[in-house]
């Protein structure tokens, strides 16, 4: 079954999918998604590592992301704070290209307490 | 440290293009393409809640009025709010001492500091814990050679006539993620009066981890 979150990329590709060009072949791979001459290419295969910034109340109101390929330079960094299977604080931002470092701080909005927080999640779009 | 990579939500992706493709390739030659469009997914899972606790394995106070005496090796520590002996307490623990050790992207849920009262508290007053921001030497460091510390962590009042005994708290949550990330250094924390400065104060007494009991004591819980 795929969770909110999963379900994100499936919509994008789909939007994609029903694009329909001349003759082109598909491949498609746990990492990799190729259709005719344009290939897709997600853009880190290793994994992330998450940091949380913590204030005096307890609350977590920044991530930061680190591990990130280089090539993911110019995408969009979604994350999310999940509860068990449910959103409890969320963020994105840019990722500078050229020059990105591998390093991202994603500030977070509803900041939940770090004792709400099970797992964390994110998607990188693009670049 | 743990990196994790879930591909599910690019299986799934992968899936459903691969059938989309099957079912326009079974009639007319017709293909698809997804342009200018890449995800990539990571998800941290944390582990089961652990608890750590920890004894100091520094602590001593200094005193103004005694502004080059050390006095690491006693068996309480004193904060004082008086004008002339003002006193401050400071303490420290060595994280990388918890069993197993806690990951550096392991995701604290609370830090509780905790101090027993050696004397029965002789007025109502706050005490702010600070986060040192510069090294100090439990057998050497004094009034004239205290650290500098960052702002107010957390503060707690302890009431008159709180008796021997009572364990007075602070809650750093934030500091020790911090520490554990490596974001800020750890060098332990400052202990002093919120509103130092007046007279006639009253020292408020604490065992240090030189008493017999009553040690000062870190209580971490984090999932790994």
């Amino acid at each position: 079954m795929l969770r909110p979150l999963q379900l994100a990329p499936l919509v994008l590709v789909l939007g994609g999918a029903f694009q329909v060009a001349a003759a082109a072949s598909l491949t498609a791979a746990a990492a990799r998604l190729g259709a005719g001459t344009a290939p897709v290419l997600a853009c880190d295969g290793d994994g992330f590592v998450f940091k949380h910034v913590i204030d005096t109340a307890g609350r977590i109101t920044s991530v930061t992301v680190s591990g990130i390929d280089a090539s993911c330079g110019g995408g969009t960094l979604r994350l999310t704070l999940v509860n068990g299977s449910a959103g409890v604080g969320s963020g994105s931002v840019g990722l500078p290209s050229p020059g990105f470092t591998g390093t991202a701080t994603v500030t977070v909005s509803a900041q939940p307490a770090s004792t709400a927080v099970t797992a964390v999640s994110a998607v990188v779009e693009g670049p | 440290m743990n990196r994790i990579r879930r591909p599910t939500a690019l299986r799934a992706v992968a899936l459903v293009v691969l059938g989309l493709a099957s079912q326009i390739g079974s009639g007319a030659a017709a293909s698809m393409s997804i342009d200018n469009a890449a995800l990539t997914v990571a998800t941290r899972t944390y582990g089961a809640q652990r608890t750590c606790t920890l004894v100091a394995v520094a602590d001593t106070y200094v005193n103004k009025a005694l502004a080059t005496s050390n006095f690491g090796g006693l068996t309480t520590v004193l904060i004082n709010a008086d004008s002339t002996t003002t006193e401050r307490a400071f303490v420290r623990f060595d994280l990388s001492t918890c069993s197993p050790t806690i990951p550096s992207d392991a995701l604290v849920r609370t830090a509780t500091l905790q101090l027993t009262v050696s004397v029965a508290a002789l007025a109502t007053r706050t005490y702010d814990l600070r986060r040192a921001t510069a090294g100090w030497v439990e057998s050497t460091v004094t009034w004239n050679s205290q650290p500098a510390v960052a702002g107010v962590t957390a503060s707690t009042t302890v009431t008159l006539g709180t008796v021997v005994g009572s364990v007075v708290t602070w809650t750093a949550t934030g500091d020790v993620q911090a520490y554990v990330t490596g974001a800020s250094t750890d060098l332990g924390w400052r202990i002093g009066d919120a509103s130092e400065g007046i007279a006639l104060g009253t020292p408020l007494t604490f065992s240090s981890r030189e008493a017999a009991t009553g040690k000062p004591t870190l209580v971490v819980t984090y999932l790994p």
